[in-house]
């Protein structure tokens, strides 16, 4: 079942998306967020009324997209985290050349001696760039010093 | 490659509706459609990537942003700009229902038949990612490909719901809604040559009930100044044509014009098997494979009777 996420979870998940990865509070206002099990989404609230009118009916499967695919570990979605700028992300990223970015996409671990652009503050999910686009999430291992690919939604084949 | 199967009595079918053009329509049906793909304008509007992709692409005139792939090189639907969303292959003549919708920002649409979401996610860049979406359909399954769809497009406007479209009611009405019927899919046989191993003219009928009872829905969920768009992508007139005449007579809707220049289209059929259809059904846009060289499309925009 979908519902409308309590404001005390959506504070702490605001607060992490800023304090994690330095996103502004305010791009969230002009969202609704709902949750779904462990899943937390986000929708355009334009139609805010609406909305919770089609959650309290119970007919929702899902809604806007997933942010967080385990909100209770902020374990981010990665399509979700396609929704951002790469401006928008000011800390915890690795940028990405086009090799890495097939690397990302075929689930390999990525070595971060090998990611020339880089900012990464501490071990836990990062966001990954390709180009102008937030590709989406790794977990930075410290002790191994790689990239593991945040994958389970977005596993495909590329070229 | 096979070629696509005709069975006898859909070519018999198409020969007394056709007539000497059935022969240029039957060895369209033999060929593939071109290819094309359409930007994704949520993630980006710069075209810049394309001249990388090792392929060379003609733009669509009469669509925005959508572009022929003039040579296709393997994988191209895996490469890293289609997973995270920059584009969308999207066969031309199913874009064109969205376009005729023309949802504005400040909309509430209803996609009453959404799997798998290539519509919606048109619908969504269309709209900027503002106002809001239902996007419903019947098949569990298939709304899954369409949340995987809406996700890596960036879709951030649309809620998903699995409802019986027949009798789907959310409480509130829309300014906008398509309706993508499910039909008898004759238009896709370039594309999926065993396609018509089980057309008859009983799936045509039987098709022909459920799009009349969901566009009936439709209709009581759509708004007294809002407008709806029927389509499908079959070419039998018993699926289109007869259907909109539906809508005229028994559900008080009438036919707007469909103002996309250059689109090589036809117009809605006046009289099929000894049946006359009211004239407001001309109004509808048919895309027939041998003329325009794409799949074979019906699409028709309605609104309600003042
Ligand atoms: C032509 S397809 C829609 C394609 C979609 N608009 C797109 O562009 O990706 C028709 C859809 O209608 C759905 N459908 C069939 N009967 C339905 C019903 N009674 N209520 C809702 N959906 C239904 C099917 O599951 C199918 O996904």
């Amino acid at each position: 079942m979908v519902r409308v996420l309590d404001f005390k979870t959506r504070e702490k998940l605001v607060n992490h998306a800023h304090s994690r990865y330095g996103i502004d509070k305010s791009f969230f206002e002009n969202y609704l967020f709902a949750i779904s099990g462990a899943s937390v989404s986000m929708i355009c609230s334009d139609k805010k009324d609406k909305v919770i009118q089609l959650l309290r009916s119970g007919l929702v499967r899902s809604i806007g997209i997933e942010l967080f695919s385990d909100y209770r570990d902020y374990t981010p979605s990665s399509l979700g985290f396609g929704v951002f700028k790469p401006c928008q992300i000011k800390t915890n990223f690795a940028i990405l050349d086009r090799g890495l970015a097939q690397a990302y996409f075929n689930d390999k671990e990525i070595q971060v001696k090998e990611v020339k652009d880089k900012k990464l503050l501490s071990a836990g999910y990062v966001a990954c760039i390709y180009c102008n686009y937030v590709i989406g999430t790794a977990r930075y291992d410290k002790e191994r010093e790689v990239l593991v690919p945040n994958l389970t939604y977005v596993n495909k084949k590329i070229k | 490659m096979p070629k696509p199967y005709l069975p006898k009595e859909f070519k018999e079918k198409y020969e007394r509706l056709l007539g000497d053009e059935s022969s240029a329509f039957f060895e369209s049906c033999m060929t593939k459609p071109a290819k094309s793909l359409i930007i994704n304008r949520l993630k980006t509007d710069d075209y810049g990537f394309l001249k990388e992709l090792e392929t060379s692409f003609e733009k669509v005139r009469y669509i925005d942003n959508t572009f022929f792939i003039k040579s296709e090189v393997s994988g191209f639907g895996n490469l890293i700009e289609q997973n995270i969303g920059l584009f969308q292959m999207q066969e031309v003549s199913s874009i064109l229902p969205a376009i005729v919708l023309d949802p504005k920002p400040s909309d509430i649409v209803l996609d009453l038949t959404a799997a798998p979401g290539n519509k919606t996610a048109v619908l969504a860049q269309l709209m900027g990612n503002r106002g809001l979406i239902i996007a419903n359909d019947i098949d569990k399954s298939r709304l899954n490909t369409l949340i995987f769809t809406l996700k890596k497009q960036g879709v951030t406007n649309t809620v998903v719901t699995c409802q019986n479209g027949i009798n789907f009611n959310p409480g509130f009405l829309f300014n906008r809604i398509l309706l993508d019927a499910p039909c008898s899919c004759e238009g896709m046989v370039r594309k999926k040559p065993d396609l018509l191993r089980d057309w008859s003219e009983a799936l045509v009928k039987s098709k022909a009930i459920v799009q009349k009872r969901l566009l009936s829905n439709a209709v009581s969920l759509l708004k007294d100044d809002g407008v709806l768009v029927y389509s499908t992508c079959t070419l039998s007139p018993e699926e289109d044509e007869e259907v909109i005449d539906y809508a005229v007579t028994e559900l008080h809707c009438r036919t707007e014009e469909i103002r996309l220049p250059g689109v090589p289209s036809s117009n809605g059929l006046l009289e099929y098997n000894h049946k006359r259809y009211c004239p407001d059904v001309s109004r509808a846009m048919r895309l027939w494979p041998h003329k325009s060289g794409t799949e074979g499309f019906f699409i028709c925009k309605l609104k309600k009777e003042a």
